[in-house]
C-alpha cells in the first residue's frame, strides 16, 4: 500500500503543540491509524522532536508512521541545543571532577592571595604555638619566595599604573576604561546587533532553504508515496514535490478583517504562490471555500473540496487506570481538580495572586484559543465585566493565550482593573485543558471568524459542558435549529447579546446541554478516520484523472490575478 | 476502650491490602472507614475505592458522606472533615505520602499509624518524609510528649535502617494477601512453555523502563510474555498490555515458570506470591524480600545471580519435573506468613492489645478552663467597624454562655488610640478586657521558632507550612501577646503584614469592594494581593452577605468550607424618640466621598429630577466628610474624585441651589432627627457591603430608594425591608423612581416593618447562633 506524505516545513522555534495545527495533525493521524493507512511524515530536522512531543501527547502510536527527515539537526542548531541543555541542567547535573577542580583552583587563589600580603604573613605566625611548625613554613616560604615576589611586584605595579593613570586621567577607573574599549571594538566590527541579528537571519534563511530542498529531494526519490498532504499555504517550496499535493486551507483571514491584520504582504504572496503550485485545495468550511478561495484567486469550484472537522473530543485524556466515564461526579471533579492543582504548583508558582489560589469552587466561564485579533477577546471582556460589576453574576474568566505575547489585551483588562478576575493559564498540557473543559461552568466563543466549526464545542461537550458561540457563517451553517440558536449564539459585536446569552447559560447550565446533544451527536456521527478516508480517497479518485484535472496550463491559473 | 477506639480511618486505597486489611481488622472487632478518593497519578494503578465498606459502618450516613467526598492526600481538611474524624475515630492508619500525613499529623487527635510496606531502597522512610519536609519531620516525631505517631511496618527488612528515632516508634503488622487469592490453590497446569514475568508501567515510569530493559537484556531469547497494567501501549508484541483479571489468572495457570525479578531489601510485589498460590514455580532472587522469609538453602527458586536465575528457568522450561516440584514444595513455607491465620494473633499482640492499649486515644476532652477567644480591631476606628467589631465581642460572651459553654473574651484596640475607660465602658461592664495592642513586625525566623517552641494543636498545621513571607506582625500587649487566648478573630482583612500564624485565627472580611470598580491605582492592586493572601491564611473567614462569601471564594481563592455566613444583628445606635425641626418637605441621602457611593449618577438624576420631572423635595446630603462637596466651603481633602465630584456640582449649581443641602457629617443625635423628618431615604450607591441606613431608617419609620445590587437585596429580603429598588448607572431611571417615591412615599411606610419586629435582630437575640458559626474552630 502506498503512503500517505504530509510535508510540514516550519522554521526552527515553532513548536507544533502549541499550535493549531499541531492539533489538527494528530487528529488526522489517529484517524489514518484507525483506517490503517501508511503515513509518511517530511519534515525538517528540527521538527522531529517537537513532532515526537505532540505523538506522545496525543497518544498516537509511531506504528504505522513514518518520520522523513533530511538528516541531522544543522550543527549551528546542535550547538545551540546543547547551550540551552547546559543552561537546564546546571543545576541538575553535577560534574565531581569539574566541582573538585574549582575548589583546589579557589583554595590556591586565596593561598596565594594571603601570601601576598606580608602582615597577614606575620601575624599568622606569632598566633602559632609550635616553633617546628614555623620553621617548615618559613622554609617553604623561601622557596616560594622568587615567585612570590615576582607577584609581588607585578601587583605593585599594576597599583602603580592605576593610581598613575586616574590622576593624568581624572574619572579613569580601570574597568570602565575597559568596557568603554570593548563596546567601541564592538560598535565598529561586523558583530553589532542589527548586523548579528541580520546575520542569524540570513543563516536561518540559507538554513531553511537548505533543508527543504533537500526535504523535497528525499521526497521526490520515493516512489511508493500516493500524494502529498500540505497542511498550511505557507509554504511555496513545495512546487518543486513531483508528487500529486492537496493543500490544506483553514482559512485567509486577512480576506475578511483586511485592517486588523496587518503587515501581510509577504504572507499573501507565500499563500499565492502556494496555491498555485496545489493540484487540489481542501478547506473546512464552505465560507473559506466561497469568500477567501474562489472570490479572491482564479480557482475552479471542481478544485476546492470542503472537507469538514470531525468532533475533537478531550475526554479521553482524562482516562488513566480507569476510563474518565465511570468514576462517579466527586470522583471526576477529585480528578479534574488534581491535574489543576499539579499544572499550579508547575507552572503558575510565581504567579502571587494564584500560586496558592484555591480553585476547588471556583465558578468561571472558560475559553480555549490564541489571542488572535479575530478572536474577539476585547468584547469578551468587556460582556465579562457587564455579568460582573452590572450583573453580579459572580464567576471568572479564564483564557489561555498568553498575555506576554499580547500586551494589548492585558493593557485592556489592567485599565479595567479585571486581571484577578480575567486570568490566563498558557501552554496548557491536553490532560489539563481536558480538566478546565470539565470544571467550567460553560465555554464562550466569541471570535468574528473560524475556519471550521470551533473545536471549542466538541471538547467541551466531551466532557460534560454547554458552550455559548458567536453567530458567523461556520456556525450558522451548522446549526440549524432555530431555539437552539436563539440559546446559544450571539452576535460578536453586541456585548449585551452576548452578556445574555452567556448568562443564560451559566445559569441554565444542563437545559443547555440538553438542547445541544443533537448537535454534539450530529458531529459525533463523523470521526477522523472518516476524515482520513475523504483525503485518502481524493488522491485514490484522481490519481489516474489528475492529468485530465490538471492540465499543465490550468496550474498557471491558478496564480492570483493581483500578482500578475 | 470506648466506641471511638474501635474505629478505624484506612486511608490507603491500594486495592490488594484493602482486601486483607480490612477483613482483618473487622476479625479483631474493629470497624473500619476507607477512603474512596485517590491520586490521579501513573503511579497509583492498585488505588481504587469500595463504598460498600462503608455500610459496616455505624456513624451518621452525612458523616460517611463527607469523608467519602473529601480527597485526604490532595486538600486542606476541611473543618467538617476534622470534627468527624475526632468524634469517631481513635486510630488512624495511612499510606506514606507527605500530604496525608501532614492533614492528619496536625488535626487528628488519635493514634496514627504510617503503613510502610515498601520503600525502594536505598532510601529510609525517615529519608523520603524528610526529603519533603526537611528536618521538620524528625522535630515533630520527637516532640510529640506521648506515642502517637507509629511507623507500621509490614516486613522486619524495613525497619532495620531507619534512625533510631523512627525505630522507637514503630510496631510490625505483616502483610498477607486476600482470601481470594487461595480459591485458586493449586491449580497450576504448566503446559505453555513460558517465562510470566510482570512488569507495569514500563513507558510511565522510568523504574518499570529500566527493570523491563534488564529482563530483555537477559531473558530476551527464552520464550516470555509480560503482564503488568499498561497505560500506554508498548510496541513488544510479548507485552500483554490492558488484560482481564481472568486472563492474568490464566497465564499464572499455565505458564510454565514466573521470574521474580526484585532485589529490593523492603518491596515485595504481590504476584510472586499469587503465582506460588497456583502452584507455578518462581525463580526469584535472593537478595530480595522473599529471600528474608526461609534461607534461601531451602529454596531451590532462589537464586544468586542472573545467570544462576537463567540456568534454573532453562530446567523449568525443558521439563526437569523433579526440580519444578521440589521448587512448588519448597515455596510452600513462603507462602504461609501471608495467611490470614498467620497475620491475624501478630495483629492481635502489636495493635489491639499493643500499642491502642499502652496509649489509648483519649476522647476529646472537653478543656475545664474556659476558652478564651480575642477579637482584634487593628485600626483606629470610631464608626460603623468599632461597633461591629464590639457587637462581635459581646455575642462570642454572650453566645457562648447561652450554648452552656461560657468563653472568656478579651477586645485589643490600637494602643494610644482610644480613652479605653470611657469608649469601651459598655464592654467593660460586661467583663470583656480591654487590651491596647501595638502590631510589632516580626521576621521569618522569629515566627518560626515560636512555633518551634509552641506545638501545640493549634499551631501543628502552620508547623510543616512554609513560612512563604518575610516578615510577619505580631499584636503586642505587654502581657502574653495574646498567646493566652485560644482563637484570635481579626475584625478586618485590611493588615499590611500578614499575621503570625502561631494561633488559629479567624477574619471577618466585609466586603471586596475594589473587584466592583475599575481601580487604576496599581500601588493599590499589589497590596490588595496581600490582602487577599492573608484571607487565605485565615483558618475560617466570616462574612455577613453570600455575595461577600462568594466573593472571598471567587475572589480571594478561600477554599469554600472556610468561608461562613454570620447572622446579622441591628442594634439601633440611639432609641431614644427623635427630635422634629420644622422643615420636612425633602428626602436624606447619606453618603461619604468614596467613589463606589456613585455621586457622579447621582447628581445626574437629581439635576433630571428638578429639571425634567419637576421634582419637588429638596435634598439632604449628610455623612463623613461630606462638607468637601460643600462649593462655599474650601477642600480639605485633596482627592482627584472629590474635585470631580465638585465640578459637577459647579457645574449645575443653578438646579440645585436651595435644593441640595448639604449637612455634613451629623452627631447621632442630629442624623437620626434629620431622618426621621425626611419623606424618605435615598442610596444610590453603586454596590457597597452591608449598610444598615436602611434598616435604620425602616426602625424610625421612614421608607428608602436604594440601589439594587446583591448586598442590598439581602439586606431588604433579610429584615423584611420592602426597599424601592432603582439601577444604579441609568440616570433617568433613577430620577424617574426618585419623582415616584415622591409621590408614592406614604404607601411605601405602611409597608415597613414594625419597631419591634426589628428589634428580635438584636445582638443579645443573634448572640447564641453567632457563637454556633464559629464554635468548630474552638
Amino acid at each position: 500500500m502506498k503512503k500517505l506524505a504530509i510535508y510540514i516545513a516550519y522554521h526552527p522555534p515553532v513548536s507544533l503543540n502549541e499550535d493549531g495545527l499541531g492539533r489538527y495533525l494528530s487528529f488526522m493521524l489517529q484517524g489514518a491509524a484507525q483506517n490503517g493507512y501508511p503515513i509518511l511524515i517530511a519534515m525538517p530536522s528540527w521538527t522531529l522532536k517537537s513532532l515526537k512531543i505532540l505523538l506522545a501527547d496525543n497518544k498516537i502510536s509511531l506504528k504505522d508512521i513514518e518520520l522523513l527527515t533530511p538528516g541531522k539537526l544543522p550543527i549551528g542548531l546542535r550547538v545551540y541545543d546543547f547551550l540551552k541543555n547546559i543552561k537546564k541542567n546546571k543545576s541538575k547535573k553535577i560534574n565531581p571532577f569539574l566541582v573538585g577542580l574549582k575548589s583546589c583552583l579557589r583554595h590556591l587563589t586565596r593561598l596565594i592571595k594571603f601570601y601576598l600580603h606580608p602582615k597577614f604573613v606575620l601575624s599568622h605566625m606569632l598566633i602559632q604555638r609550635n616553633i617546628a611548625l614555623i620553621m617548615v613554613e618559613s622554609i617553604g616560604l623561601a622557596i616560594l619566595s622568587p615567585v612570590l615576589l615576582l607577584l609581588w611586584i607585578i601587583k605593585v605595579l599594576c597599583k602603580l599604573l592605576i593610581t598613575g593613570l586616574s590622576k593624568v586621567l581624572p574619572r579613569f577607573t580601570p574597568y570602565r576604561y575597559l568596557t568603554e574599549i570593548i563596546s567601541r571594538v564592538i560598535a565598529n566590527s561586523p558583530m553589532n546587533e542589527a548586523k548579528i541579528s541580520s546575520f542569524i537571519q540570513h543563516t536561518f534563511r540559507v538554513m531553511y532553504k537548505k533543508e527543504t530542498d533537500a526535504l523535497v529531494k528525499k521526497l521526490n526519490n520515493r516512489d511508493d508515496i500516493l500524494g502529498c498532504i500540505v497542511p498550511t499555504l505557507f509554504w511555496p517550496e513545495i512546487k518543486d514535490i513531483k508528487h500529486k499535493k492537496i493543500t490544506i486551507c483553514p482559512d485567509i483571514i486577512f480576506f475578511d478583517f483586511p485592517s486588523i491584520f496587518q503587515g501581510y504582504r509577504l504572507t499573501y504572496e507565500k499563500i499565492s504562490q502556494t496555491v498555485a503550485a496545489s493540484d487540489q485545495l481542501v478547506c473546512h468550511s464552505e465560507h473559506v471555500k466561497q469568500n477567501h478561495l474562489l472570490k479572491n484567486f482564479l480557482l475552479s469550484s471542481q478544485q476546492i473540496t470542503v472537507i469538514k472537522h470531525a468532533p475533537s473530543v478531550v475526554e479521553n485524556f482524562l482516562d488513566l487506570h480507569r476510563k474518565f466515564s465511570v468514576h462517579s461526579t466527586v470522583e471526576k471533579r477529585d480528578i479534574c481538580l488534581q491535574i489543576l492543582q499539579l499544572y499550579q504548583k508547575q507552572q503558575l508558582f510565581h504567579n502571587l495572586y494564584l500560586y496558592n489560589f484555591d480553585f476547588s469552587n471556583t465558578r468561571f466561564i472558560f475559553y480555549a484559543s490564541q489571542l488572535r485579533p479575530h478572536k474577539n477577546i476585547f468584547n469578551l471582556i468587556d460582556m465579562y465585566e457587564i455579568l460582573l460589576r452590572k450583573r453580579y453574576v459572580n464567576v471568572k474568566l479564564i483564557l489561555t493565550g498568553r498575555f506576554d505575547y499580547s500586551q494589548d489585551v492585558y493593557n485592556y483588562i489592567a485599565e479595567r482593573g479585571l486581571q484577578e478576575d480575567v486570568i490566563s493559564l498558557p501552554s496548557l498540557p491536553t490532560e489539563t485543558l481536558a480538566a478546565l473543559y470539565y470544571l467550567a461552568l460553560c465555554t464562550v466563543n466569541p471570535s468574528f471568524f473560524e475556519g471550521g466549526f470551533p473545536f471549542t464545542f466538541t471538547e467541551a461537550y466531551s466532557v460534560g459542558t454547554p458552550s455559548i458561540m458567536s453567530a458567523i457563517p461556520v456556525t450558522l451553517e451548522e446549526v440549524q435549529d432555530k431555539p437552539l440558536r436563539e440559546v446559544m449564539l450571539f452576535d460578536p459585536y453586541n456585548v449585551n447579546d452576548m452578556a445574555d446569552k452567556v448568562e443564560w447559560g451559566i445559569n441554565h447550565r444542563e437545559q443547555l446541554f440538553l438542547l445541544q446533544k443533537p448537535l454534539f451527536e450530529r458531529f459525533s456521527q463523523r470521526s477522523w478516520a472518516d476524515v482520513a478516508k475523504e483525503y485518502f480517497q481524493k488522491f485514490s479518485d484522481d490519481h489516474t484523472a489528475q492529468s485530465d484535472l490538471f492540465p499543465s496550463e490550468a496550474s498557471n491559473s491558478l496564480k492570483n490575478p493581483l500578482l500578475i | 476502650m470506648g466506641n471511638k477506639d474501635k474505629r478505624i480511618l484506612w486511608l490507603l486505597n491500594h486495592t490488594t491490602l484493602r482486601e486483607f486489611e480490612v477483613p482483618l481488622l473487622r476479625s479483631l472487632g474493629f470497624e473500619v472507614y476507607t477512603s474512596k478518593l485517590g491520586v490521579h497519578d501513573k503511579g497509583f494503578r492498585n488505588g481504587s475505592a469500595d463504598y460498600s465498606l462503608d455500610d459496616h459502618l455505624t456513624i451518621p450516613r452525612e458523616a460517611i458522606q463527607c469523608l467519602n467526598e473529601y480527597n485526604f492526600y490532595m486538600s486542606e481538611m476541611p473543618w467538617q472533615v476534622k470534627k468527624i474524624i475526632n468524634t469517631y475515630f481513635g486510630t488512624a492508619i495511612i499510606a506514606g505520602y507527605t500530604k496525608l500525613f501532614v492533614n492528619l499529623s496536625a488535626h487528628f487527635e488519635g493514634q496514627l499509624l504510617i503503613r510502610a510496606f515498601g520503600q525502594l531502597a536505598p532510601m529510609t522512610y525517615a529519608e523520603a518524609f524528610s526529603s519533603s519536609l526537611k528536618n521538620q519531620f524528625e522535630i515533630f516525631i520527637k516532640s510529640m510528649s506521648e506515642k502517637k505517631i507509629w511507623l507500621a511496618y509490614a516486613y522486619k527488612s524495613i525497619i532495620e535502617d531507619e534512625p533510631p528515632y523512627l525505630k522507637n516508634a514503630s510496631v510490625y503488622l505483616p502483610i498477607g494477601v486476600p482470601e481470594h487469592f487461595f480459591k485458586n490453590t493449586d491449580s497450576w497446569t504448566g503446559e505453555v512453555r513460558s517465562i510470566f514475568f510482570v512488569c507495569p508501567n514500563i513507558l510511565e515510569l522510568e523504574y518499570y523502563e529500566n527493570i523491563y530493559k534488564n529482563f530483555k537484556k537477559n531473558f530476551a531469547d527464552l520464550p516470555h510474555l509480560i503482564g503488568g497494567i499498561q497505560v500506554a501501549e508498548v510496541s513488544d508484541p510479548l507485552v500483554l498490555g490492558k488484560i482481564s483479571r481472568e486472563e492474568f489468572n490464566q497465564h499464572l495457570k499455565t505458564c510454565r515458570v514466573m521470574f521474580y525479578h526484585s532485589e529490593e531489601p523492603k518491596h515485595l510485589h504481590y504476584h510472586p506470591i499469587e503465582a506460588m498460590i497456583f502452584g507455578m514455580p518462581v525463580v526469584f532472587m535472593a537478595k530480595g524480600v522473599l529471600g528474608s522469609f526461609d534461607n534461601p538453602k531451602n529454596q531451590p527458586g532462589a537464586c544468586r545471580t542472573i545467570r544462576e536465575a537463567r540456568n534454573k528457568i532453562k530446567r523449568i522450561l525443558n521439563d526437569d519435573w523433579d526440580f519444578i516440584r521440589s521448587i512448588q514444595s519448597a515455596q510452600k513455607k513462603l507462602i504461609e506468613p501471608f495467611t490470614a491465620a498467620y497475620n491475624k494473633d501478630i495483629w492481635q499482640k502489636n495493635l489491639a492489645q499493643g500499642i491502642l492499649q499502652i496509649s489509648p486515644a483519649k476522647p476529646l476532652l472537653k478543656k475545664t478552663v474556659s476558652k478564651r477567644i480575642a477579637v482584634f480591631l487593628p485600626h483606629s476606628s470610631r464608626d460603623d467597624s468599632l461597633n461591629a467589631a464590639k457587637s462581635i465581642a459581646k455575642m462570642l460572651l454572650l453566645g457562648s454562655r447561652e450554648r452552656g459553654q461560657p468563653v472568656e473574651v478579651v477586645f485589643s484596640c490600637l494602643a494610644n488610640t482610644y480613652n479605653c475607660q470611657q469608649e469601651f465602658s459598655d464592654l467593660i461592664e460586661m467583663e470583656i478586657g480591654i487590651r491596647e495592642t501595638t502590631w510589632q513586625v516580626v521576621s521569618r525566623q522569629s515566627v518560626q521558632d515560636i512555633i518551634f517552641a509552641n506545638m501545640g494543636s493549634a499551631t501543628r498545621a502552620a508547623f510543616f507550612q512554609p513560612l512563604a513571607y518575610d516578615e510577619y506582625c505580631l499584636p503586642c500587649d505587654k502581657m502574653t501577646n495574646f498567646s493566652d487566648c485560644d482563637l484570635w478573630l481579626i475584625v478586618s482583612d485590611k493588615l499590611v503584614k500578614p499575621i503570625a500564624p502561631i494561633k488559629s485565627f479567624g477574619m471577618v472580611v466585609y466586603d471586596y469592594l475594589q473587584r466592583y470598580n475599575r481601580n487604576l491605582n496599581l500601588d493599590f492592586q499589589l497590596i490588595n494581593h496581600n490582602f487577599l493572601e492573608h484571607a487565605r491564611m485565615a483558618q475560617f473567614i466570616l462574612t455577613t452577605t453570600p455575595q461577600t462569601q462568594q466573593d472571598c471564594i471567587q475572589y480571594a481563592g478561600v477554599a469554600a468550607d472556610k468561608v461562613l455566613l454570620t447572622p446579622i444583628n441591628f442594634d439601633p445606635g440611639f432609641d431614644e424618640e427623635p427630635v422634629l425641626s420644622g422643615e420636612d418637605n425633602y428626602f436624606i441621602w447619606p453618603t461619604n466621598v468614596e467613589q463606589h457611593k456613585n455621586h457622579e449618577a447621582a447628581i445626574a438624576a437629581l439635576c433630571y429630577y428638578y429639571e425634567h420631572l419637576q421634582g419637588t423635595l429638596n435634598v439632604v446630603m449628610t455623612g463623613d466628610e461630606t462638607e468637601n462637596f460643600n462649593l462655599k466651603k474650601s477642600v480639605t481633602l485633596d482627592r482627584p474624585y472629590v474635585h470631580t465630584v465638585r465640578s459637577m456640582l459647579e457645574k449645575n449649581k443653578f438646579i440645585l441651589k436651595n435644593r441640595l443641602k448639604i449637612a455634613g457629617e451629623l452627631s447621632q443625635h442630629q442624623y437620626i432627627s434629620t431622618l426621621a423628618a425626611a419623606k424618605f431615604l435615598w442610596n444610590p450607591t453603586k454596590i457597597d457591603n452591608l449598610t444598615f441606613l436602611v434598616v435604620e431608617a425602616a426602625y424610625y419609620g421612614v421608607p428608602s430608594l436604594a440601589s439594587d445590587y446583591p448586598q442590598m437585596q439581602y439586606m431588604n429580603n433579610y429584615f423584611n425591608l420592602n426597599l424601592t429598588f432603582s439601577t444604579s448607572d441609568n440616570f433617568k431611571q433613577i430620577a424617574a423612581q426618585l419623582k415616584a417615591m415622591e409621590l408614592g412615599y406614604a404607601d411605601q411606610i405602611k409597608l415597613l416593618p414594625s419597631k419591634e419586629f426589628l428589634k428580635q435582630w438584636s445582638y443579645q437575640k443573634c448572640a447564641g447562633s453567632f457563637y454556633d458559626t464559629i464554635e468548630n474552630f474552638l
